[in-house]
């Protein structure tokens, strides 16, 4: 059976690729829809005399923030940066993660031994704690009012868990007959690890690269809603979440709006997950 | 639901009060009164508590040699006699002379003496003093008591606010021996004390004035915030709210029944954005002019549900030292491009603005940006905890930052004083330093005279004004709301919401439908 053959039978993966292509086709087409700036401020038209965020109405269908911007076009500029900010880092996280994994699988001993005890030292801080050091040692400069600064510390505190996996994939893979035979035939540690390691690991890394992806979209809210994503006012669903707190009970469109975005999103992310695991790793799945 | 109640009505009003009085027009002794406040207290002697509204708590208990009239006075900032039943002023304002009145104690029984209020001088005045209040304790020359029912004060130089200085808890009798919070002398004293979690304070049988308070008891909740505070208050688990955002108070507003029962006050605080001078190019006036001139205060107010009170320079529009004449600067992005422009900096520039990780500060600030990058500033704005906004305040490592300055007593001194070339950063964030301005306030200070005294003030006022050291926003006014069977209840200059000395409880009962 083919891939999508066996992807296609996952009801979960399709409901997960079905969330996902929601979010992201409100992100790529939703900006285009709504005129109204996601950042800019409009308190005389889009908040009330009192300078109440205004309820959903024909012009603001999500309703507007407490500068009287519209909410819709803050999820979907939100969206861009969460989905950006989430494939970005996983990306970069399984790149480390994967390579680290591998090395250490296909060589074993000594450097084994090393890049094993590095990851266990970054396990040892807890990731999102890591992740606020370094977002601190990076604030306040003209760069880090871009993406750049998050990708880079949720990459760098990210890849611990998927360099392990990898690593123990690598093992199993590495005395099978065919890596055994083409060590003997004189293959080198990076042939064996590009053309033969490499292949029978990527399925366990794509699963885990979903299953990260949600983690990292996760994170990503938990440090702006903590004031440590990209600085104001650039929209970002966990900020979306701060700013709207005061508001819970007398505007609560301000938080249902990120709020159930960013849960569409997390469980998207972990419904794909599962599908790709039915598709690429049939044998755990059966067992 | 909520979602789409919300979405047919406007935000959503507060329901109805729950309980209501019974309709006494005399005052009522007896009952508990339960308040939750949104800070905490950590400690019980007012030497160490200077911010709100642990300081509130410290009136309640320890009392002074001089009180201000009640908020509804014509003139809230006049002192009155209080522990003292007189003084008399000599040497050209050198030296005071207070008489005690007669047959003063503490709660438990024993004499307040003048000793006690040597003791509590000393103690803020001493070169090691670590207390928050020592600075302003620092020209006393000498305190001593020639008997027990007279104190007397010396000063180095003449000072016009020394008695108001006088009415700060921290300068409350300190008997010997025993801490504080062991003997009071204000109309309550500790029944219990749990920092972090609540206290309860007993009615004080011995106060200065017999009558009063009416209360037995007082139930403080605290460190409740935002909506658990304003549920607290809807259920009729706590009497008083003085913890709400602008929002809340505008959905009390839209119900009826709660609008007599809402307390707006004028409160004496200042709000503005400090432009640090010593960073380039803020140390160029016509760049602070700039920035200034961009801002649009008409969101800021309509941002604050109308609780803002724009302030055009240093002083609060309570004083009445404060110059009406003033009016804030205009919204003129025009004459800020060319300011900019003069400046040498046409082709924009960057700003950091270290925020306070806060929702109405982070819109204060998000206003600011938007009006700011109009005329070709960047603002780059970095939320920081508490902690951190300390320590970049005290480091001086912004170029904005907003500040709330909240008055220790009612005179123009205490305002001047983030202004001052000899404070350090954390009393003048701008890092202001202007000598003509020190000699002038140097005047002022000794001026006995109110109205020559006012004169010089309000020179000042337009000095620093004209310097544009901050983006001055105004004075955030105090907001409460009380349950109908709370009466006597009204905002306090000092005591600001906790002043419960002329409160009394209705009988409360269940509202009919």
């Amino acid at each position: 059976m083919t891939f999508w053959h066996r992807f296609r039978r996952s009801r979960a993966g399709l409901a997960g690729a079905a969330l996902l292509g929601l979010v992201a086709g409100g992100a790529l087409v939703g900006p285009a829809l709504d005129a109204h700036s996601p950042v800019r401020k409009n308190v005389s038209a889009g908040t009330s005399p009192l300078g109440e965020p205004q309820p959903p109405s024909a012009e603001f269908p999500l309703g507007t923030d407490a500068l009287g911007r519209c909410v819709a076009a803050r999820l979907a500029s939100g969206a861009r940066r969460s989905l950006a900010i989430g494939l970005g880092a996983t990306l970069i996280a399984l790149v480390i993660g994967t390579a680290i994994g591998l090395l250490a699988g296909a060589s074993g001993g000594a450097t084994d031994g090393a890049l094993m005890r590095l990851t266990d030292l970054v396990l040892a801080f807890p990731f999102l704690l890591l992740a606020l050091a370094l977002t601190a040692a990076l604030r306040g400069t003209e760069a880090a009012a871009g993406s750049g600064p998050v990708l880079f510390v949720l990459g760098a505190a990210g890849w611990t868990g998927s360099a392990r996996i990898v690593r123990g994939k690598a093992l199993a893979v590495r005395e099978r007959e065919f890596v055994q035979a083409a060590r003997a035939a004189g293959a080198g540690r990076l042939r064996l690890i590009v053309r033969h390691l490499l292949p029978n690991v990527a399925g366990t890394a794509l699963v885990l690269a979903s299953l990260s992806a949600a983690g990292m979209i996760l994170a990503e809210s938990a440090l702006a809603y903590l004031g440590l994503g990209a600085p104001p006012p650039a929209p970002s669903w966990g900020r979306m979440l701060q700013e709207g707190q005061p508001y819970l009970r007398a505007a609560p469109w301000l938080i249902a709006a990120p709020g159930l975005a960013l849960h569409a999103t997390v469980v998207g992310f972990h419904l794909l997950g599962a599908g790709l695991r039915a598709a690429l790793d049939p044998d755990e799945t059966r067992a | 639901m909520g979602l789409l109640c919300a979405a047919c009505s406007g935000t959503p009003a507060m329901p109805p009060p729950r309980l209501v009085g019974a309709g006494h027009a005399a005052p009522e002794r007896g009952g508990t009164l339960t308040v939750a406040l949104a800070g905490d207290v950590r400690s019980l002697d007012p030497s160490e508590v200077a911010e709100w509204p642990a300081n509130g708590v410290m009136h309640l208990l320890y009392d002074t040699l001089v009180e201000y009239a009640p908020a509804t006075s014509a003139d809230p900032t006049a002192l009155a006699p209080a522990l003292a039943q007189g003084w008399t002023v000599a040497d050209a304002g050198l030296s005071y002379r207070f008489t005690l009145r007669p047959g003063l104690t503490y709660s438990d029984g024993r004499p307040i003496e003048a000793a006690d209020f040597v003791r509590a001088l000393d103690r803020l005045r001493a070169p090691d003093s670590r207390s928050g209040w020592a600075a302003f304790f620092r020209d006393l020359a000498q305190v001593r008591a020639p008997d027990p029912t007279h104190l007397e004060i010396r000063l180095r130089a003449p000072d016009a606010a020394l008695l108001m200085r006088l009415a700060l808890p921290a300068t409350a009798p300190l008997p010997a021996g025993s801490p504080a919070a062991a003997r009071t002398s204000g109309p309550f004293r500790v029944g219990s004390f749990k920092p972090g979690q609540s206290m309860t304070l007993l009615r004080n049988p011995r106060y200065r004035d017999p009558a009063r308070p009416y209360l037995d008891r007082v139930v403080v909740l605290l460190a409740v915030t935002g909506e658990t505070a304003i549920l607290q208050f809807l259920r009729g688990d706590t009497d008083l709210l003085e913890a709400l955002y602008a929002t809340d108070w505008v959905r009390f507003a839209r119900t009826p029944a709660w609008q007599p029962l809402m307390v707006r006050a004028p409160a004496l605080n200042l709000y503005g954005i400090a432009l640090n001078s010593t960073r380039p190019p803020l140390g160029d006036r016509r760049v602070r002019e700039a920035l200034a001139l961009a801002v649009r205060r008409a969101d800021l107010v309509r941002l604050s549900a109308g609780n803002f009170t724009l302030a055009p320079g240093p002083l609060p529009s309570l004083l009445p030292e404060h110059d009406p004449a003033l009016a804030p600067p205009p919204h003129d992005p025009e004459r800020a491009r060319r300011l900019l422009a003069e400046a040498g900096l046409a082709g924009g520039l960057s700003l950091r603005y270290t925020d306070l990780v806060d929702a109405a500060a982070g819109r204060l600030a998000q206003s600011l940006q938007d009006d700011l990058l109009e005329v070709g500033v960047r603002l780059i704005v970095d939320p920081v905890t508490p902690a951190t906004y300390g320590a970049v305040l005290a480091r001086g490592d912004f170029d904005l930052l907003p500040y709330e300055w909240t008055g220790d007593f009612p005179d123009p001194s205490n305002f001047f004083q983030a202004f001052d070339s000899r404070a350090d950063g954390v009393t003048n964030p701008a890092r202001y330093r202007n000598a003509e301005l020190d000699a002038l306030l140097a005047k002022a200070r000794g001026e006995p005279e109110r109205g020559r005294r006012s004169a010089l003030y309000r020179r000042a006022e337009r000095l620093v004004r004209d310097d544009w050291p901050w983006i001055w926003i105004g004075s955030q006014s105090s907001l409460a709301v009380r349950q109908p069977y709370v009466m006597g209840y009204a905002h306090h200059l000092m005591w600001q919401k906790l002043d419960l000395r002329d409160v009394w409880l209705d009988e409360p009962r269940r509202a009919l439908p």
